[in-house]
């Protein structure tokens, strides 16, 4: 497949890892109350630092947000749920800038040893950056569901790359609130494996329907997903 | 990547090292300037912010005309304010009523209307809210102190897409001024979330 700039590139094979699915965190439990006085945007300079650099790294290393979201959700499921939010995002930075041959594998790690790094870059994915344009396309077909239309999960993707499809609406069925315009399909965007402009939708499930043991009469509250059109079928 | 990546049970190293490590590599090289870094860091620490969106809000509340359009296509309305770009090519903003409160969270990373209420607070991007919020929306409220009326209809927004969202509170009875100068204040970064309400925590 190729991306809009008609170059040819690999698959999500060429990641060296992927995605554990820990960051796929909606409805799990036992996380325990939200630390609502935790409202810094940074805490630390570091982290200011990390914010941009990181950013910049994903541009230097030619790779769009969708990749960088996808090397975020490659860290080490061990560390995910328990390093800071901005130190995530520079060893994504690393992770981008190694694997967008920018810097060798041991570029870093020597940096922060006081050592000589050994390795040479070496580019491991084709994955593109999106440019100027922002991820908003035209879809080349009309949109398959109109506002009103009763959808379903599919269940028959098993996705191991990036997706955008949170785990508990899967098979679940719901009623497609507003049509979002069409974008950049992230599947295969975060795998330079084409901008493929597909539709989004605004499904709403009923919470009852989604966890019916919290909501034994039935009535709870209601939640917005919003779905990339193959993520759906006609139930 | 980090070497210790594949041991059984990887310790993180200091992330301020690595951060300076990486900005040392990427300024020697000429990829980029400490400067183009610095730039970075006060766009989004000063140019945007919660402010924006208190500002839109303020004018919904005082214009009818101007709240149906925010809410018919808020995307416009914030290119005309000149806050687009930085995650919101399309924003959409969900009114609270007395039926209906909206709450918003992204439970796969952390998208957040940048363009409108700048970067997230860090209780947004922890694993508890984004991971209550979609299941137990009463008990995330209760963690901010705010609680609806039982009937109210309970919204939440998962941003999994590139759309934003963008909750326009409800104007609370102590916001009695009629300019956005008096009304933008009395409205929070949290309100437009969606875990408090506006006047809270202003």
């Amino acid at each position: 497949m190729s991306d809009a700039a008609g170059q040819t590139n690999r698959t999500a094979e060429s990641f060296p890892a992927k995605a554990s699915g820990v960051h796929d965190l909606g409805g799990k439990t036992g996380f325990g109350p939200v630390p609502a006085d935790d409202d810094a945007i940074f805490h630390a300079d570091w982290e200011r630092r990390a914010f941009a650099v990181s950013q910049l790294a994903q541009i230097a290393a030619g790779f769009n947000t969708d990749a960088f979201r996808h090397g975020v959700e490659r860290e080490d499921p061990d560390l995910y749920l328990r390093i800071p939010y901005f130190d995530k995002w520079i060893r994504n930075g690393e992770r981008m800038l190694v694997e967008g041959g920018v810097l060798a594998p041991d570029e870093v790690s020597a940096r922060m040893n006081g050592s000589e790094s050994t390795g040479q870059p070496s580019r491991t994915t084709d994955a593109t950056p999106h440019g100027e344009r922002g991820v908003r396309r035209p879809a080349e077909q009309p949109a398959v569901y109109a506002t009103g239309d009763q959808v379903r999960v599919r269940t028959d993707r098993t996705p191991t790359g990036h997706t955008r499809l949170p785990n508990y609406v899967l098979g679940h069925t719901g009623v497609v609130e507003r049509v979002n315009e069409s974008w950049i399909f992230p599947d295969t965007h975060a795998h330079g494996q084409g901008e493929d402009p597909t539709w989004v939708y605004a499904v709403r499930f009923n919470a009852a329907d989604l966890w019916p043991d919290d909501h034994p009469t039935g009535q709870g509250h209601t939640v917005l997903v919003d779905l990339y059109e193959p993520y759906l079928e006609t139930p | 990547m980090s070497h210790d990546h594949h041991h059984h049970h990887p310790e993180p190293t200091d992330p301020a090292i690595r951060v300076e490590a990486i900005e040392q590599l990427l300024v020697e090289k000429g990829i980029v300037t400490t400067e183009r870094i610095d730039g970075v860091i006060d766009k989004y620490e000063h140019d945007i912010g919660p402010m924006n969106g208190a500002t839109i809000v303020a004018k919904a509340w005082l214009d009818p005309q101007y709240r149906d359009r925010l809410l018919s296509d808020g995307s416009a309305v914030i290119k005309e304010e000149g806050f687009s770009g930085g995650q919101a090519e399309h924003l959409v903003v969900v009114e609270n009523t007395d039926e209906v409160h909206n709450l918003v969270v992204c439970t796969l990373c952390s998208c957040y209307p940048w363009a409108v209420l700048g970067l997230p607070p860090s209780w947004y991007k922890s694993p508890e809210y984004r991971a209550r919020a979609v299941r137990d929306p009463r008990g995330v409220l209760a963690d901010f102190g705010t609680e609806l009326d039982e009937e109210v209809e309970i919204r939440v927004w998962d941003s999994s897409a590139e759309v934003r969202y963008m909750v326009l509170p409800q104007r609370p009875p102590e916001a009695t001024g009629d300019t956005v100068e008096e009304l933008a204040p009395m409205v929070g970064r949290d309100a437009m979330i969606g875990v408090r309400l506006a006047g809270a925590d202003s």
